[in-house]
C-alpha cells in the first residue's frame, strides 16, 4: 500500500466513482466523479488534532460497526493516503452549516468545506477491476440467530475484536455482558453453499480463516473451548492442511461435522441444535456463536457490469472463462481478486500481477510514453565529503510536539552539540513551504547532514530524503529523531521529562548523523531476455506472455514435445476444450519470433544474479550458452502412484486414466458400477498434502460417466469434498444426478481388492457407522500430485522447497510467485498442485513479475546493502552461509578467500553484519560505527566522547 | 532495522552506557520480512542472557519482544509490563547488589567479550548450524548455546576481567573472585594458564 502510494506513476483517486467507460482496448475514455474529502491532502499532516475536537460521533464502519468514531477521521494509522477525511453523511458542518471546530483547530489549515464533487475524464489503455467482494445476504445470518441474539457475531466482527488495533484492543468480549466467552462455536458456510439464500457456491476462504481466528482467540484466552461446525473441511491451499492440523492439535479445537439447524436461547444461554454424523439430534450450549460468513459478489455488481460493459456470471461475479481467468467479456478490461470469484490473499495477489502482465502485453508499444521519471540535480560531492555540518530542525508539529515538549529548549540544546552549525524550530517540517526553506538552508549554511527532530521515519523519511536529493545531498544524510510518536505522544502528562527525553533523542541522532555516509544509488543493467524452464502450460504461457511483452525468451523442455500434463486432459469441467487450447498455445509459442524452443533439452548450469544470468543448455551431445535477465521455473508435477492400492491400469486406475477412457468410450458396455476413492495416498496417507484438483476432477469424471451411461452407479468415497468456489455447483449437480457420496474418516482409509473380473472396495461409512463392502467393476483412484522428478534445476538455483518438494515462495501472501532469489520466479505445479485455470493465472503472474526488470532494463540496487571491508575479512564464510538471499559469494583475492556482496541480491537485513567475527561487513545506513556511536551517546555525550578517544576498535572501516 | 541486524555488542554497549534495561523488538516469529532475521535474533538473545548471568546482572533487564506492526496497543502493553518490572529492579546494579564501579567493570568486560573474535566465530557458527537444521526452537537454541558458546563466554570473560584487574598490580585470589563473581574452580585453570605463559607471577 505504502509503495503504491509513493510511486510517482500511480495516482490514487480516493472517494471516486467511475461513471462511464467508452472506447476499446488500448484506448478507453473513463469518466470519473471525485467526491470531496473536505481536506487538502497536501496540507494535512495527519496529526489527529481535528479528530480529537470533532464533536460528532459516527458509527465506525471500519471496525464492523462495533464502536464509534468521529465524523472527521482516518480509518487506521497505515491508511494510504495517510490523510484524514470528513464523512459527509454525518458531519455537522456539511449537513447543518454549524460547528466547523475542526477547521479552526487545524494548524496547517488543511480543511476546506468549499470542495465540490469534480468530474474528470482520463484516457487509459486498459482497465483492471479489483472491486473485491460484498456482504452475504442478511437472511443467511438471521437463520442462525444473528440480530435476535446479541452474542451471535459474524466473523468480520470477530476479526476486529481479535485485532489489537480494534475496538477492544484485541480482547474477545461478548456484546451482551462484556465478559470473556468460554465456550465458543464457529458455524461454517454461512451465506455459502446455501441454496435457500441463493448462495450456492463455496466461499473458499472461510474454513481457513475460521481456524486462524480460533487460534488467535486461544492465544488471547487460553481457557476458551472452541468448537467448529463444518460441512467439509476445505483447507486445500498450499500448506493449509498442515496448518489446520497443527492448530487443531495444539489448541484442542473440537471439529463437529454438521450443519447446525436452529439457534435458541435456553436458560439465558445460546444453544445450537444439530444432528451429528451418526444421525443423533443434539443440543449444545455456547457463550458465543461466530458465523463464518462467506464472500458475496459486490452489492453493486450489476451497476459495475453496466458501467464497464462486462457480463456477470450466474452468481453475479465477473464472468470469465476457465482458460482465460483474468479476462472479462470486454477486451481490455481485466478482473482480479474476489470479484473474479471467492479467493484468498495469495491467489488475489497472483492474479494482480497476472493482470499486469496482460496489460503489459496489450500496451507494449506505448510503454514508457507517459511515465513520470523524477530528475534530481547531481550530488554536491564537495559539500558531502567535508567535515559534518549538521542542521537540526526541531518540529512543533502544531501543538502535537510543542504542546508537550519545550521545543525551544531542545533547539538551544541542539546548538551545543558537536558539528551542529544550525538549529532551528519549524512549525510543520513536512509542509511544502518548510521543505522549500530546508533546501535554501542547506545551500546557505552548507549543511551536509540533517537531523529532523520531528515524527516518524515510517511516514516522513521518504519525503525528507526527496528534499535532500533536490538540494544535491545524498538521501542517506538524514537522521530522524522521533520526538512526537515516541515522546510527546507518550508523555503528555510529563512535559519536563519529555523535554529531557527529546534532548536525549536529538543528541543520539546527532551522534549518528556525524557518522552517516552517503549511499550509492546503483543500477545494474538487465539483459532483456528470459529463461523459462518447462514446456507445459505454465511454461508455455509464461514464455508467450513475456514474448508478447516484447522480450526474448528461451524455453527449455526436457521432452521432445511441448504440452506437459495438459496433453492428458481431454475435457474440462467448464465444458471448454483443453486440446484445442493446447494446440493453439503450442502453435503460438512455436511460431513466435521472440521465443526459441529447446526440446529434449535440460539446463545444466545457471550462474549469475538478477539481470545477468548465464546458463548452459544441453541438447544431447551439444550444449549452448544463453544470457538472460530472469528465470521462470515451471518444471511441473506429475501424478503420484500410491503404494497402498493395487493400481493395475485395468480395473484399478487413476482419474487421468479414466479420463482417457471416457473420451473414447461409448455408452454400451460401460461398467455397471464405478467406485472412486478420494485422497488415495494423499493427506497424510503417503503424501502429506492435499492436491487441490482431485475432488473437482472426480466430479468432472463422475458427471461424464453419468452423461455417457446414466444407469452406471457411481460412488465417490471421500474425507472432505473440496469443490471450492464455483466448483460447488458441479458437486451439487453430481448429487442431483445420483452420484453417491460416502464419507470415510482419515484414519480408516478404504481398502481395494482387485478381483479377476470385479474388484472389491471396503469402506467405513461414517454416517452408518459401519464398514461397507462395494463390488466395483471399475475402481478409480484420485491420486495426488508431486513435483516432477529431477530436482536439478531447483538445486542449481538453490531454491528452498517444502516438505512435499514444492518450491517455496519468497512470501506466501505478498510474493507468491517470486522466490527468495531475486530474478527467479515460479509458475505451475512446481509451485503447488492446482487446477489448470489457476496454473494459467499463475503463469501470467510470473511473467508479469519477471517482466518488471526486463521492461525497466535495469534493477535499482536499494542503497541499504551490505558491504565488505575486504582488508579486514578473514574469509570464514559465516556471512555467506547466513545470508537469507544467497547474496554473498566467496571469492579469491590474491590467493585469499574473501566475502563479496552481490549487491543486486542484497536486501539489507544485516544478519551478515551482526555475525561477522571481525566486523568486516557492514550495512549501509546502519553501520556498526554509527549505531554504536548513537548508543554511546545514550548516557552522557561527554562519557561517550571519552570512550571514543580511548578506543578506535571499530572505527575507520573504510 | 531488522532484529537480525542487532549485534550482541549493541545490547551490551547500551547497558554499559547507562541503560537499565534493553528491549529488542521484531516482527512476529515466522513473519520476518527478511526470512529468518528474528530467528537469528533469538540466538543473540540467548547469548545476552548468558552473559548477563555470568556478570551477575539480572537477566530480566533484557527482553526480546515480537510484535506485528498492526498491533500498536500490544507493543504499548508489552513496554509497560517490561518497564514496570525493570522499575522494580531499580537502577542497574542495585537489585544485583553491585557497586557502580563493579557494574562498570563487568559491563566493560562483557562488551569486550562481544567483540572477541573467537566468541563471535562460535556464535556465527551456531547460527549457521541452526539455519542448516532449520530448527530455531527455543530448546535447540538454548542447548546449542549452552553446549558450544557458554564455556567460551566464561573463559573469555574471566580472562578479560582477570587481565584487567592484574594490570593494576598483584591481587589476591579472593579479590579476583569477588570482583569477577566467578567460582574458584572456574578461575584456577585460567590463573594457571596465565602463570605458565608468565603473564602473571605469584
Amino acid at each position: 500500500m505504502v509503495e503504491a502510494g509513493r510511486s510517482p506513476n500511480i495516482e490514487i483517486l480516493t472517494l471516486t466513482e467511475v461513471l462511464k467507460v467508452e472506447g476499446t482496448a488500448g484506448d478507453f475514455k473513463v469518466t470519473l466523479k471525485v467526491n470531496p474529502r473536505y481536506i487538502d491532502p497536501d496540507k494535512c499532516t495527519a496529526c489527529g488534532d481535528c479528530m480529537k475536537y470533532c464533536p460528532r460521533l459516527a458509527i465506525d464502519t471500519y471496525n464492523a460497526n462495533l464502536t464509534f468514531t468521529r465524523a472527521i477521521r482516518i480509518d487506521f494509522p497505515q491508511a494510504v493516503p495517510t490523510k484524514y477525511y470528513i464523512d459527509p453523511e454525518v458531519c455537522l458542518r456539511v449537513n447543518h452549516q454549524t460547528c466547523q471546530l475542526c477547521a479552526n483547530i487545524c494548524g496547517p489549515k488543511a480543511i476546506n468545506f468549499d470542495q465540490k464533487p469534480e468530474i474528470r475524464t482520463i484516457d487509459v489503455g486498459a482497465i483492471i477491476l479489483a472491486v473485491g467482494f460484498g456482504e452475504v445476504p442478511r437472511e443467511s445470518l438471521k437463520k442462525f440467530g444473528y440480530e435476535a441474539f446479541s452474542d451471535v457475531l459474524h466473523s468480520i466482527e470477530v476479526e476486529r475484536l481479535t485485532c489489537v488495533a480494534g475496538p477492544t484492543e484485541g480482547e474477545v468480549i461478548r456484546p451482551s455482558d462484556f465478559r470473556h466467552p468460554k465456550k465458543i462455536a464457529y458455524i461454517q458456510c454461512v451465506g455459502s453453499r446455501d441454496l435457500t439464500c441463493n448462495q450456492p457456491y463455496c466461499s473458499s476462504v472461510c474454513c481457513m480463516y475460521a481456524v486462524k481466528q480460533a487460534t488467535v482467540i486461544k492465544e488471547h484466552e487460553p481457557s476458551a473451548e472452541i468448537t467448529l461446525f463444518f460441512m467439509d473441511v476445505r483447507t486445500h491451499g498450499k500448506g493449509f492442511d498442515e496448518t489446520f492440523r497443527n492448530a487443531v492439535n495444539k489448541h484442542g479445537f473440537r471439529i463437529v461435522r454438521a450443519r447446525p439447524g436452529k439457534i435458541d436461547k435456553v436458560d439465558g444461554r445460546l444453544a445450537i441444535n444439530y444432528v451429528d454424523e451418526s444421525g443423533t439430534p443434539r443440543r449444545e450450549h455456547f457463550d458465543m456463536i461466530v458465523l463464518s460468513v462467506g464472500l458475496s459478489a459486490p452489492e453493486k455488481a450489476e451497476k459495475i457490469a453496466e458501467v464497464f460493459g462486462i457480463e456477470l456470471n450466474e452468481f453475479r461475479f465477473a464472468k470469465t472463462r476457465y482458460l482465460a481467468p483474468l479476462e472479462t467479456t470486454r477486451p481490455g478490461v481485466f478482473v482480479v481478486g474476489a470479484f473474479q470469484g471467492p479467493k484468498d490473499i495469495p491467489e488475489s495477489v497472483m492474479q494482480a500481477s497476472g493482470a499486469s502482465a496482460l496489460v503489459s502485453e496489450l500496451l507494449r508499444d506505448v510503454r514508457w510514453t507517459s511515465t513520470v521519471i523524477k530528475e534530481y540535480p547531481p550530488e554536491d560531492l564537495e559539500l558531502m565529503s567535508g567535515e559534518p555540518r549538521i542542521g537540526v530542525f526541531v518540529c512543533h508539529c502544531g501543538v502535537n510536539i510543542a504542546g508537550v515538549v519545550d521545543v525551544k529548549a531542545v533547539r538551544d540544546y541542539a546548538k551545543t552539540l558537536p558539528n551542529v552549525v544550525l538549529a532551528e524550530n519549524v512549525l510543520y517540517a513536512c509542509a511544502q513551504d518548510a521543505l522549500e526553506q530546508l533546501k535554501e538552508k542547506i545551500k546557505k549554511y552548507r549543511l551536509n547532514r540533517i537531523v529532523m527532530s520531528a515524527c516518524t521515519p515510517r511516514t516522513h523519511e521518504p519525503l525528507f530524503q526527496d528534499t535532500l536529493r533536490e538540494a544535491g545531498l545524498n538521501i542517506a544524510l538524514i537522521e530522524m529523531a522521533n520526538i512526537r510518536d515516541q515522546c510527546s505522544w507518550v508523555h503528555p502528562d510529563n512535559p519536563e521529562k519529555a523535554t529531557e527525553k527529546a534532548k536525549d533523542l536529538v543528541r543520539m541522532a546527532v551522534a549518528k548523523a556525524r557518522r552517516l555516509r552517503p549511499l550509492e544509488l546503483q543500477r545494474v543493467k538487465v539483459t532483456p531476455s528470459a529463461l523459462v524452464i518447462g514446456g507445459g502450460p505454465a511454461g508455455m504461457l509464461s514464455a508467450l506472455s513475456l514474448a508478447e511483452q516484447g522480450f526474448q525468451v528461451y524455453l527449455v523442455e526436457k521432452e521432445n514435445e511441448l504440452g506437459g500434463n495438459l496433453r492428458r486432459l481431454r475435457y474440462l469441467i467448464s465444458g471448454e476444450d483443453p486440446q484445442a487450447f493446447l494446440r493453439e498455445l503450442v502453435q503460438r509459442v512455436e511460431d513466435h519470433p521472440k521465443i526459441r524452443i529447446f526440446k529434449g533439452a535440460r539446463v545444466e548450469i545457471i550462474s549469475g544474479y538478477i539481470g545477468n544470468f548465464t546458463s548452459t543448455i544441453r541438447l544431447g551431445d551439444s550444449s549452448e550458452i544463453v544470457n538472460h535477465g530472469v528465470v521462470i521455473v515451471a518444471t511441473g508435477g506429475k501424478e503420484y502412484r500410491p503404494k497402498n492400492y493395487p493400481l493395475d491400469g485395468e480395473r484399478v486406475i487413476t482419474q487421468l486414466e479414466l479420463e482417457e477412457r471416457l473420451s473414447s468410450k461409448k455408452g454400451r458396455g460401460f461398467p455397471k458400477r464405478v467406485v472412486m476413492i478420494q485422497c488415495a495416498g494423499s493427506r497424510g496417507e503417503e503424501l502429506p498434502h492435499c492436491s487441490k484438483v482431485c475432488c473437482v476432477q472426480a466430479i468432472k469424471n463422475a458427471l461424464k460417466i453419468k452423461e455417457i451411461s446414466p444407469e452406471t452407479e457411481v460412488y465417490v468415497l471421500y474425507m472432505d469434498m473440496r469443490t471450492y468456489g464455483f466448483y460447488e455447483k458441479y458437486y451439487f449437480e453430481a448429487r442431483k444426478k445420483g452420484v453417491k457420496f460416502i464419507r470415510f474418516p482419515e484414519d480408516r482409509r478404504p481398502k481395494v481388492e482387485a478381483g479377476k473380473r470385479k474388484g472389491k472396495v471396503r469402506v467405513y461409512d461414517v454416517l452408518l457407522g459401519e464398514e461397507l463392502e462395494l463390488d466395483a467393476d471399475l475402481c478409480v483412484l484420485s491420486v495426488g500430485i508431486v513435483p516432477s522428478e529431477g530436482g536439478e534445476v531447483i538445486n542449481l538455483l538453490k531454491l528452498p522447497v517444502d516438505a512435499s518438494g514444492f518450491i517455496l515462495e519468497a512470501h506466501v501472501k505478498l510474493r507468491p510467485v517470486e522466490t527468495t532469489t531475486d530474478g527467479v520466479y515460479i509458475a505451475g505445479l512446481a509451485h503447488s498442485p492446482q487446477p489448470l485455470t489457476e496454473v494459467l493465472a499463475q503463469a501470467r503472474s510470473a511473467s508479469g513479475k519477471a517482466g518488471i526488470p526486463l521492461a525497466k532494463g535495469f534493477v535499482e540496487v536499494p542503497p541499504i546493502v551490505a558491504e565488505v571491508y575486504q582488508e579486514k575479512c578473514i574469509g570464514c564464510s559465516i556471512c555467506a552461509e547466513l545470508c537469507p538471499y544467497g547474496a554473498i559469494e566467496m571469492i579469491k583475492l590474491e590467493k585469499r578467500k574473501k566475502a563479496q556482496v552481490i549487491k543486486a541480491g542484497c536486501k539489507g537485513c544485516g544478519i551478515c553484519a551482526s555475525h561477522c567475527p571481525v566486523f568486516a561487513i557492514d550495512i549501509g545506513g546502519f553501520t556498526a560505527d554509527a549505531l554504536l556511536e548513537q548508543i554511546r551517546w545514550l548516557s552522557r555525550g561527554e562519557k561517550a566522547l571519552e570512550v571514543e578517544r580511548e578506543e578506535k576498535v571499530l572505527e575507520g572501516g573504510r | 532495522m531488522c532484529s537480525g541486524r542487532v549485534d550482541p555488542l549493541f545490547v551490551m554497549e547500551a547497558f554499559r552506557n547507562g541503560a537499565d534495561a534493553v528491549m529488542v523488538g521484531g516482527c512476529k516469529l515466522g513473519e520476518c520480512k527478511y526470512v529468518d532475521g528474528n530467528f537469528q535474533a533469538l540466538i543473540m538473545g540467548e547469548m545476552i542472557t548468558w552473559l548477563l548471568r555470568l556478570i551477575g546482572i539480572r537477566e530480566e533487564r533484557f527482553k526480546l519482544e515480537w510484535v506485528s506492526s498492526a498491533e500498536p496497543t500490544r507493543l504499548v502493553e508489552d513496554i509497560k509490563v517490561f518497564f514496570n518490572r525493570v522499575k522494580d529492579l531499580g537502577k542497574i546494579g542495585v537489585s544485583e547488589g553491585l557497586s557502580v564501579e563493579d557494574v562498570e567493570f563487568r559491563l566493560s568486560s562483557a562488551v569486550e567479550v562481544c567483540k572477541n573474535m573467537q566468541v563471535r566465530t562460535t556464535y556465527g557458527n551456531i547460527a549457521k548450524e541452526l539455519k542448516k537444521l532449520r530448527d530455531f526452537s527455543v530448546d535447540t537454541i538454548s542447548r546449542k548455546v549452552e553446549e558450544k558458546l557458554l564455556p567460551l563466554l566464561k573463559n573469555k570473560l574471566y580472562e578479560i576481567e582477570v587481565k584487567a584487574l592484574l594490570k593494576e598490580g598483584p591481587k589476591s585470589i579472593d579479590y579476583l573472585l569477588t570482583k569477577t563473581g566467578a567460582k574458584e574452580e572456574e578461575l584456577t585453570p585460567l590463573l594457571n594458564k596465565l602463570v605458565k605463559s608468565s603473564e602473571v607471577t605469584g
